[in-house]
């Protein structure tokens, strides 16, 4: 288990600007201490978890130190094999919507870092529900990487404007997808167990 | 002797010849001048093309200078049927003949009930049988009016004198002549009651019209009618017209015997014939005109037929796509998490099969909405060598396991087109001539110029596509395509991408040799390039 972080791991943590964390690092709010030799700061794991008890920040994300996914597809089988191989990756918590109304819900209670979305969701097309996202400025450190079995060019890239961060056809290689997954949250690429 | 008879003789008559004046105006085209000839009437009601009808026919408009009519009159000119309009008796059948006419077309204008021009017409040959008889004699015709009886019965004295009624001899010359039928069946009826004659087909208001003109033009010719009547009726009629004369001709004159009449109707009418022919010749122009605007019409025809046949090919495409991919996701992303804990290499390499073939036809679905909706061409320019290099790196591999050899020629040409596209064409064909060469075989790739294009050309050694599907060729999956050659999406990908860039594809039809795909292109144009290059 990680124990110490660097004030941009700490920001996404608490899903808060690295400017706050910094700022409070450097009023005294977050203790921690500087790299010996150079100006970079860095938080032992508990100051940060304390900090984040004392500022009522949800404190799940540090306890598990796992990656917040939000997998949403109306296919329970797809949803079933990406939960299947992201729990078999170990760096990720799963949640599971298969429409779009249960995806926004889940969206603003779960503060997923991460949301696989499929495109063509039965209720609320996955383009919607991008602009939704990136619509709540709450949800702006969240990220989309949109999957669908479309083909059209036009149409991809018109998700892309919606605010989708990245896209993958289906059907897609597995290890490919978490390795997009990872890309986007910065994540190393070989899993760190 | 009855066949000697005066009446006998006239019915055996070609024609009536005209004047030789006014046969010479035939020529040209002054066609008012023949509104007071009967002969002149029956030659063009008998030879004008189309047969005037009572409605069409106007004699102030028609074109006379037909060559049909010509060609009768010289025909006919050397056989009897003249006589001489200046002789009293026939002077005077003409007179009579144009009073009728003048008086029916002034009727017939009156009274509305049938076609002015047509009544005039009528009136005119009322008594063309009379003309008929004077041209065989005009001294029996005046015999016949001076006959005492003839006021009444005027049947009985023709026959006695003529050895046939006046009638009967114009329904004979009506019958031979083959006058059109509402003119014939009115004056061949002329002495029967008119509800007998409207049985036997005359036109029962031309009939009206006809018979009431001759009463009134008889009353001025026989004194049946007092002066002051008679007066009015000139009134109405129009005076004797003096004899026509044109071309420095008299009437008097025997056209038989006037020099170089008969080569002038014949030369004007090779004339219209010629002319007729540039008539034709118009037409024609015509129908040609008409036959590319069928044909322009047909290509947008089959343009647009085209482009909705691709249009409904991207839906299906498009719509495939969701439908079909959905489940090969489910299906790769199974085979894939198993094989990530298969120990066993057999059943490792059959989860790669089903993996590699799900996106197969992930792949396939891809290029068809590619081929459908195709991307906007990027053109540059650049050597048609360097896309050779990355083909044939890409297709060795594939030549290697089907131990076909390919060879690639190094090119020098530089086209202007996108080089994605144009790769994924050259990539295409070769692929699909190495699909069908047997092993030992080659598959050449080269380029030449043609003109102002860059072919590049594919070769193999394999058997070349059956004549009955060389038209299907580039058509997307054409079941009756013979196994491997062009199966799927390739040649007709290959096509499309000749499109986007204003090129073409075709197959070379020969029946030794080689297989040849042709990819032609526009050549680059490179002189701005080598300025560009030298700036």
């Amino acid at each position: 288990m990680k124990t110490v972080f660097t004030t941009g791991e700490a920001a996404k943590i608490c899903k808060v600007s690295q400017q706050t964390i910094i700022r409070c690092f450097d009023n005294g709010q977050l203790k921690g201490f500087r790299v010996p030799g150079s100006k970079f700061r860095r938080i032992p794991r508990e100051a940060l978890y304390r900090f984040m008890r004392d500022n009522g920040i949800p404190t799940d994300a540090l306890e598990s130190g796992k990656r917040k996914v939000l997998l949403v597809d109306d296919d329970p089988e797809i949803v079933e094999l990406l939960n299947r191989a992201l729990l078999d990756d170990g760096r990720f918590e799963v949640k599971m919507a298969a429409n779009g109304f249960d995806a926004g819900m889940m969206v603003k209670e779960y503060r997923p870092d991460l949301i696989v979305l499929d495109v063509m969701l039965p209720d609320i097309n996955g383009k919607e529900v991008c602009h939704r996202v990136r619509a709540d400025p709450n949800l702006e450190e969240v990220r989309i990487i949109c999957i669908s079995g479309m083909v059209e060019d036009d149409k991809i890239a018109e998700l892309k404007l919606a605010g989708a961060d990245d896209f993958v056809h289906k059907p897609f290689d597995v290890d490919m997808l978490i390795e997009r997954m990872c890309a986007q949250l910065e994540l190393e690429a070989p899993a760190l167990v | 002797m009855a066949d000697g008879s005066v009446a006998h003789r006239a019915a055996t008559l070609a024609w009536l010849s005209p004047s030789a004046p006014r046969l010479a105006a035939l020529t040209s085209d002054s066609a008012a001048q023949f509104v007071n000839d009967p002969a002149c009437l029956l030659l063009l009601l008998r030879f004008l093309r189309p047969s005037p009808t009572a409605e069409s026919l106007s004699i102030a408009d028609a074109t006379f200078r037909q060559s049909s009519v010509l060609e009768a009159v010289a025909t006919y000119l050397d056989t009897d049927g003249w006589c001489d309009p200046t002789q009293p008796e026939v002077s005077r059948i003409l007179n009579y003949s144009r009073t009728i006419a003048a008086k029916a077309e002034s009727l017939a204008a009156v009274s509305g009930t049938c076609p002015p021009a047509a009544a005039r017409a009528a009136g005119l040959l009322a008594p063309f049988g009379w003309l008929a008889i004077a041209t065989i004699d005009p001294h029996a015709a005046e015999a016949c009016r001076e006959k005492e009886d003839f006021a009444t019965e005027p049947a009985i004295v023709e026959s006695e004198l003529l050895g046939m009624s006046v009638d009967a001899l114009m329904r004979r010359l009506l019958h031979r002549w083959r006058l059109p039928s509402w003119l014939s069946n009115t004056l061949a009826t002329l002495r029967l009651p008119l509800a007998d004659a409207a049985r036997l087909g005359a036109d029962a208001a031309l009939s009206k019209v006809v018979r009431f003109a001759i009463a009134a033009a008889e009353s001025d010719y026989y004194g049946l009618i007092g002066p002051r009547l008679r007066s009015v009726l000139r009134e109405i009629g129009e005076a004797p017209a003096a004899e026509f004369t044109s071309h420095g001709l008299a009437a008097s004159a025997d056209p038989r015997r006037v020099p170089l009449l008969k080569s002038l109707l014949t030369n004007t009418a090779q004339a219209l014939r010629a002319s007729g022919q540039s008539r034709v010749g118009e037409l024609e122009a015509r129908i040609d005109s008409l036959q590319s605007t069928l044909q322009t019409a047909r290509d947008e025809f089959d343009i647009q037929l085209r482009d909705a046949k691709l249009a409904a090919l991207a839906e299906l495409a498009a719509g495939a796509g969701h439908e079909i991919n959905n489940p090969l996701a489910v299906i790769s992303g199974n085979a894939q998490w198993l094989r990530a804990r298969e120990s066993d290499e057999s059943r490792q390499r059959s989860l790669d099969i089903i993996h590699r073939q799900t996106h197969r036809v992930a792949d396939l679905l891809k290029d068809l909405m590619q081929y459908a909706r195709p991307s906007a061409a990027n053109p540059v320019t650049f050597a048609v060598n360097d896309l050779f290099h990355a083909v044939e790196r890409e297709a060795d591999p594939i030549a290697a396991i089907k131990a076909v050899s390919l060879r690639v020629a190094a090119a020098t040409v530089h086209v202007t087109a996108d080089p994605q596209q144009i790769r994924k064409a050259i990539s295409n064909l070769v692929r699909n001539a190495l699909d069908v060469t047997p092993t030992g075989g080659v598959v050449r790739l080269f380029s030449r110029v043609r003109g102002a294009n860059v072919e590049i050309v594919v070769e193999d050694t394999g058997p070349g596509p059956a004549p009955e599907i060389v038209p299907h060729l580039f058509d997307p999956f054409y079941s009756g395509r013979d196994a491997g050659r062009g199966r799927g999406l390739g040649l007709s990908t290959a096509w499309q991408c000749a499109q986007q860039n204003n090129g073409t594809i075709r197959f070379d039809r020969r029946d030794d040799g080689p297989t040849r795909f042709i990819l032609s292109l526009p050549q680059a144009d490179l002189q701005p390039l080598a300025e560009r290059q030298s700036a």
